[in-house]
């Protein structure tokens, strides 16, 4: 059985994603030492790849973001055709923007499951409230990131992926039956619901069994070594504190601050 | 960036707080192991567990994710309490530097 990373990036017109997914490769084959494919809609020619698979980005209008003050276009569907494109019997999705810093990852491919997904988050800082992120809609759904994904090529696993096509083309009428507001389309939301139905309504299904470091859009953040990082952030009473993550995987939202260390790494 | 910003961030304080609690999240994720078909997670919980078995040979235990797996006690046991054990010393002395920062 075959067994490699997928990384989704298309670029918009702020962030250079593909950059990102390449600088994340060489990490992935540092810590997993496993194949990383890229699926993007542009034809490049990088070295890190073991396989570019050129698929068109839907776009489906703008989103705001935090860190870069400004809405941009969104191009993050199709991540349901992770199964699909995938060249692996066994992958790993991975975000653009995930930070691979240890080798925790590899205890994935142990896990005798079809699909293992991240269901909780937490702010490094200890400052964000993530209950609102860890659950979802009107009936308080246990929630999941499709930030990191672990899925074997079985039923169960197509299964998922299918519904969450399903969800994604009838957002409204999800968006409604879960009560989510007039929430705009997810992944995770659209992950957490085929998860839901694929394991019976039961509100349990296989998880990385530890919570997913997250480090939000408004803090800055510099490499100081090849798996170390210094987050600064303001406190509730306006004092800056500093910490350092060293050896933790982490999924950066502060896009901005990820790019300066992409660009500066190049 | 003004002054004032300059020298906020300049006098930022190192957080032993959030630090801790990342400490603790990067290592209990690193107590996790597979063995036998099961995953696990090495720690007084299963080290107990394994210990109120070690009259038998062969047990049958539900791993992390609540599947059944036969497994050999003694064996188990032993992986167990190296990883914890390892892991433990791992945390320490990260803690140890930790605990210098200012």
């Amino acid at each position: 059985m075959n067994r490699g990373v997928l990384i989704f990036a298309f670029n918009n017109e702020t962030t250079d994603y593909v950059s990102m997914a390449a600088w994340s490769a060489a990490r992935i084959q540092r810590h997993l030492d496993v194949p990383v494919c890229l699926v993007t809609d542009s034809w490049i020619n990088h070295d890190v790849f073991h396989t570019v698979i050129t698929a068109d980005s839907a776009h489906n209008g703008q989103r705001w973001m935090p860190d870069q003050d400004t809405a941009v276009s969104w191009k993050n569907f199709y991540r349901y055709r992770a199964m699909e494109l995938s060249p692996f019997d066994h992958t790993l999705l991975l975000d653009a923007d995930y930070v691979v810093a240890s080798d925790v990852l590899s205890s994935l491919w142990t896990i005798q499951q079809d699909i293992v997904v991240m269901s909780k988050a937490h702010d490094v800082a200890g400052i964000g409230d993530f209950a609102q992120h860890n659950f979802f809609g009107r009936f308080a759904m246990p929630s999941a990131w499709a930030t990191a994904i672990c899925f074997r090529n079985t039923a169960t696993a197509r299964s998922v992926f299918e519904i969450m096509r399903r969800v994604q083309d009838n957002w409204q009428h999800y968006c409604y039956l879960y009560g989510c507001g007039r929430s705009r389309f997810r992944n995770d939301f659209a992950l957490a619901i085929a998860l839901h139905i694929t394991y019976g309504n039961a509100c349990k299904w296989p998880q990385v069994p530890w919570s997913m470091a997250t480090v939000l859009p408004e803090y800055h953040m510099e490499q100081l070594g090849p798996d170390q990082f210094e987050v600064r952030y303001s406190m509730p009473n306006n004092m800056v504190k500093r910490l350092t993550i060293n050896g933790v995987d982490f999924h950066a939202m502060n896009k901005r601050e990820l790019e300066k260390i992409v660009a500066g790494a190049e | 960036m003004e002054s004032s910003e300059i020298i906020k961030q300049a006098r930022a304080r190192f957080d032993h707080e959030a630090a801790k609690k990342l400490l603790n999240e990067k290592y209990e994720a690193k107590m996790l192991f597979a063995h036998g078909g099961g995953m696990w997670r090495a720690g007084p919980d299963l080290l107990n567990l394994l210990h109120s078995c070690d009259d038998l040979d062969l047990a049958v235990i539900l791993d992390l994710y609540g599947v059944p797996v036969e497994i050999e006690v003694s064996t188990l046991y032993a992986l167990a309490r190296e990883r914890w054990q390892e892991q433990m010393n791992a945390w320490l002395l990260e803690y140890q530097t930790l605990a210098q920062q200012r």
